[in-house]
């Protein structure tokens, strides 16, 4: 157990420090930077609506700064969850490192594991910086908020542990390009079939039925945006947990599915 | 100390590998009905042309691949295993790591997939860096590794947990001949130490200077597995190199001369090969040298030559 650990610590980190010289991330992180300035230039509405003593409006617009650059950066991280997953394994075999990692006594578990566990803390890592960066404004510009907040910062986590653990259970059977898409449409699915849980026709409404349980569970309210608000429209926090933990187990559910698979499967190395 | 009582570290039967095409429903039989067995301390050369299957083969022994029939052990346990892949040192044809690490990191990487101890990796990394002539490398990332460098760090990663069984995947590709020489008293030092050494290659010349089995395997199939020494004794054809040609000895010589050769020696059977020397010594012929004919390299001609893949 200890010799697995410490097999994982060594292939998490060596999947932190790859994902750390991606030219993606690079790209993500800028642009996300650059939409969050772009978006920042609310700051002369807000100097404006100061000076016209619209408090209310000054108020809003303060609060909206703090979800701007929590919703941008959690897209940002979003996007990155599903491309560092679906390219974790497929890049060290396009590279062949996997090759002396594999032949060394690695279980197919300890590996898929350590992967995800580097991808996850980098994702994580990426994530605290956005958190602490609302949260600095959020104090300069004295924006209020409640304290959902904070489950909202846990489902900003938990989302890419959920999205990167998919994506990589997928890509351990399908290209990586087809594993990110399956990864983001599974998520989609419950908002996609609810519409279809009461359809007319049986067959459809089964179907729909099996697609929203087989999907990861979906939030029932935007946790950031609602944090700001004075009411909430679901205050049920249990619920909330309920969620996040739901899709934690999602997650691991998919995670030994794919060792599973993986664990068959070769690696196409030719 | 490794254990050297009999046994067979390798064994494959029948092993059959066969690679399909998803989109041309093609397949390609890389390896069929392979059959060997390698034992305990002993250095076997797998050679064969490019294609012929023998990497196919070390993956299935590493049981990155899966046969499609037959079944591959490694000291009795099945190809793959955990068990298995602790005993096993496995250095690729060429070296793939993470460029963004350093030597002395790479190692102590791949010494904790190996279960080493943090303690033993200290000393197992500065050692097989200096063993492989790579110390001064300190600090250096490897992506500025040339691929010599790069070669002699695979084989490092292969030595540095002490396995019983070393498996060589082409380990002198893209070495100078000091290097190949370093990798040729590598694999002696090794076979001293008891370990079994599984080397692929097509260099011909290593594999003559090191193993003491040769598997010569041609699109897929075994054509030859014999011990060196086996070939050795049955190499019936001698050459005489001629520094110095007379007419007398020329004429003497006559069909004894190989036809395309460039003339600067005679080949004879072991039970001509007095009778030869003397007429030529007679007739006023320098000599340079008598020896045994390159063996292997005939035997690779006439068994795996002329099938450019597999």
């Amino acid at each position: 157990m200890a010799r697995s650990l410490v097999q994982v610590r060594a292939i998490a980190v060596t999947a932190f420090q790859e994902t750390l010289r991606r030219k993606v991330f690079y790209l993500v992180a800028i642009l996300a930077i650059f939409i969050i300035a772009m978006v920042s230039s609310g700051r002369v509405l807000l100097q404006m609506a100061t000076e016209a003593g619209e408090m209310d409006t000054a108020a809003s617009v303060r609060s909206g700064m703090v979800q701007n650059i929590l919703e941008i950066w959690q897209f940002a991280a979003i996007v990155l969850a599903l491309f560092l997953g679906a390219v974790g394994v497929s890049s060290e075999i396009t590279a062949k490192t996997i090759v002396n990692v594999l032949s060394r006594p690695v279980g197919r578990a300890v590996y898929l594991g350590g992967r995800w566990v580097g991808v996850v803390t980098f994702l994580w890592l990426f994530q605290l910086i956005g958190i602490l960066v609302a949260l600095v404004v959020a104090r300069i510009f004295d924006v209020r908020f409640v304290s959902t907040l904070w489950l909202g910062f846990a489902k900003m986590l938990v989302d890419t542990v959920l999205l990167s653990g998919v994506s990589l259970g997928l890509s351990v059977f399908m290209p990586p390009v087809v594993a990110g898409a399956g990864a983001f449409l599974l998520q989609m699915t419950p908002g996609l079939v609810k519409d279809y849980l009461q359809h007319p026709f049986g067959v459809v409404r089964i179907l729909a039925l099996a697609l929203y349980y087989l999907s990861p569970a979906s939030m029932p309210s935007n946790l950031i945006q609602e944090s700001f608000t004075t009411q909430l429209l679901h205050p049920n926090s249990s619920l909330y947990s309920q969620v996040l933990f739901e899709n934690l187990l999602y997650s691991a559910a998919v995670f030994i599915a794919a060792c599973a698979i993986f664990a068959r499967r070769e690696p196409r190395l030719r | 100390m490794i254990d050297l009582s009999a046994g067979a570290v390798i064994e494959i039967e029948g092993l059959q590998k066969s690679f399909r095409s998803w989109f041309r429903r093609g397949e390609t039989c890389a390896v069929r009905d392979v059959s060997l067995r390698v034992e305990r301390g002993s250095v076997v050369a797998f050679v064969g042309p490019n294609g012929a299957g023998k990497t196919t083969t070390i993956y299935a022994l590493l049981g990155l691949l899966r046969p499609d029939r037959g079944f591959v052990r490694l000291f009795g346990e099945a190809a793959g295993s955990i068990g298995a892949r602790r005993r096993t040192g496995f250095q690729s044809e060429i070296f793939y790591t993470y460029g963004f690490k350093t030597a002395e990191r790479v190692l102590a990487f791949y010494g904790e997939l190996s279960e080493m101890s943090p303690d033993r990796i200290a000393k197992a990394v500065p050692r097989q860096l200096s063993r492989l002539g790579l110390s001064q490398t300190e600090g250096r990332k490897v992506h500025g590794f040339s691929k010599g460098m790069m070669q002699r760090l695979g084989l490092a990663q292969a030595l540095l947990h002490d396995p019983e069984l070393l498996i060589l995947d082409e380990p002198t590709t893209g070495l100078d001949p000091e290097g190949r020489k370093l990798v040729a008293d590598i694999i002696r030092e090794e076979k001293e130490r008891g370990v079994t050494v599984f080397l692929s290659s097509h260099i011909l010349s290593d594999v003559e200077r090191t193993c003491d089995h040769v598997v010569i395997l041609r699109q897929g199939s075994v054509v030859l597995s014999e011990s060196m020494d086996k070939l050795k004794r049955d190499s019936d054809e001698w050459e005489i190199e001629i520094l110095t040609w007379t007419y007398a000895a020329r004429e003497s010589a006559g069909a004894l001369i190989p036809e395309g050769g460039d003339g600067s020696g005679v080949r004879c059977t072991s039970a001509d090969k007095d009778e030869v020397l003397l007429r030529l010594l007679q007739a006023g012929a320098r000599i340079g040298a008598v020896r045994r004919r390159h063996t292997l390299e005939d035997l690779y001609m006439q068994h795996a030559g002329g099938s450019s893949s597999g």
